[in-house]
Formats: structure tokens, C-alpha cells, sequence
């Protein structure tokens, strides 16, 4: 089962995680790490370091992180040095629940493309949807 | 040099860089730190996210001379982002001229027994060199991002 760690600024991903359960039932092997003003990066480090350990049963760990350039991006994508790992910007509540759909469908290497994908088909117009 | 934020940021490129203080609508971004400088990876990750036009390039502290004479000429709006008080002095008696100097991140830790704001704890030591920075005619504030007041300490 691939892990799923969501990092963001604030409790956005904590809030996330919940909006997700409320969809789609209890998500197992999923942590949310929230970073505030006050905290260090080694802090924020330390947290995904954990969270990443905590979630990889061996099919490797996706983090998502909510903004590109941010630092929670910038301190995840420091973990992609492990190659069991993958990172990917702009977390949106699809891409989370495609996730852990098809989080049995092999490594998170095989399944990033995918999910990548869901984020971005997610995000559309309405008005030109009807039209 | 046109400099248009001289920062004090332990995130260095960071959100509140790329999104908070874009309305200075600057142009190239210089950040200083033995740390960042001497790690590859680490430098590819800081420019992740800068915006198309803008532009950004690493220095140590040794390199600081280079850096005044790479840049004497460039007239881009620029931030220099440094990752602590000793570095921002650095700069400073390296004859950048700079009017202000901006807190924007420094992490709580055990020494540092100051709270400034809710990013912004300072150590007794940190404090004596901001005064010392100040003492040059800086105005030392804090302001995490555009939106925010700046608060002078100095």
C-alpha cells in the first residue's frame, strides 16, 4: 500500500484528510504535517521524516505538499533523494482520493503520473463545462 | 544595485517571497548562505516556484565580494535574502547600501528568549548585533509579508 503524507502550511492538510474520510471512509497510512510561522525547517524535516517512516510499508510514500516554491515543497523534495518517494504540488482533494483508490496498484512511481493527472482534469470552468 | 528588500529569512525563496512580496514587483533575487550555496540540490529546490522573468543566484560569505562586483551594475529590483543576524552584518560592513533591514523568518529556539512576532524570536546575542546593525543608520523591522505592518525594532 503506498503512503500518503499531506504537508502543508497550516492545518490545511490535517482538514484535508478529514474532508477525504468524509468521501470516502477512514483513510489508513495517511499523516498530515502542518507547519506554523514559528517552526524551523530542521523541525518541519524531523515531521516529514517521521510521517514518511510512519506510512512506507515498502510500496513507497507520495507527499503532497499545497504550494509550489513553499517550503514545504522545498524540504519534501529534499526526500526525493530516496527514491521510493515522490512529491507532487498543488494538493487538491481529487488527487488525494484517487490516491488512495489505487494505492494498491503498485508503487508510488507507477502511480504519480496518474495522480497528477486527476489533480489537474479536477480543476475546470463550470460555465464553459454547460455551455 | 537596486535593492528593494534586504531580508533576514532562514526559508530563504520561500511562499511569502513569491507570493507575499510580489506587489515590490522585483525582478532578481540574491540570496546569501554558506549553506545554500554548497548544496546542489538545495539550490535547485529554492528555485522551484520563482516566477518567469524573475531571476535568482546563490552566493557563500566568502563569495560576498563577488557578489558586490557581479551586481554593481545590475539595476533589476532585487531582494537580498540572508539566513541570520551574523550574515545580515555581513552584508552590511561589506558596503551594501541598504536603508532597511526586514525580519521576515527567524524560528523559535531555546535561545532565543525574545518573541518579536509569531516568526521572529531573537537571541540576546542576535539582538546586540541588530542593534549594531541599527547603530549604521538601518532601520531594523519586522514584516513577514507586504500585507502585514511593519513594526520597527530599531
Amino acid at each position: 500500500m503506498i503512503g500518503i503524507v499531506i504537508a502543508t502550511h497550516g492545518c490545511m492538510g490535517i482538514e484535508l484528510l478529514k474532508t477525504a474520510e468524509l468521501i470516502i471512509g477512514k483513510c489508513e497510512n495517511v499523516e498530515a504535517v502542518s507547519f506554523s510561522p514559528h517552526e524551523s525547517g530542521e523541525e518541519l524535516t524531523q515531521k516529514i521524516k517521521q510521517a514518511i517512516a510512519d506510512v512506507n510499508d515498502g510500496d513507497g510514500v507520495v507527499i503532497f505538499v499545497d504550494l509550489i516554491g513553499g517550503n514545504c515543497c522545498t524540504i519534501s523534495g529534499a526526500f526525493l533523494l530516496d527514491e521510493t518517494v515522490e512529491v507532487l504540488t498543488g494538493v487538491n482533494l481529487p488527487m488525494i482520493i484517487k490516491l488512495v483508490n489505487h494505492r494498491d496498484d503498485g508503487k508510488a512511481k507507477d502511480v504519480i503520473a496518474d495522480i497528477q493527472k486527476a489533480g489537474v482534469k479536477s480543476i475546470v470552468n463550470l460555465r464553459e463545462m454547460i455551455k | 544595485m537596486n535593492i528593494v528588500l534586504f531580508r533576514i529569512d532562514e526559508r530563504f525563496i520561500h511562499g511569502q517571497i513569491l507570493q507575499g512580496w510580489r506587489g515590490l514587483e522585483y525582478q532578481h533575487i540574491v540570496v546569501i548562505s554558506d549553506k545554500i550555496a554548497e548544496d546542489k540540490m538545495g539550490k535547485e529546490l529554492q528555485l522551484i516556484g520563482v516566477p518567469d522573468g524573475v531571476t535568482a543566484c546563490f552566493y557563500n560569505k566568502k563569495e560576498l565580494p563577488d557578489m558586490i562586483r557581479d551586481q554593481a551594475k545590475n539595476t533589476r529590483r532585487t531582494i537580498i535574502l540572508v539566513g541570520n543576524v551574523e550574515d545580515a552584518l555581513l552584508v552590511v560592513q561589506s558596503g551594501i547600501k541598504a536603508d532597511r533591514l526586514n525580519l521576515g523568518v527567524m524560528s523559535r529556539n531555546s535561545f532565543r528568549t525574545h518573541t518579536v512576532s509569531n516568526a521572529v524570536y531573537v537571541s540576546p546575542e542576535e539582538m546586540d548585533v541588530l542593534k549594531q546593525i541599527a547603530d549604521m543608520g538601518i532601520v531594523v523591522e519586522v514584516q513577514g509579508v507586504e500585507r502585514d505592518a511593519a513594526v520597527r525594532l530599531f
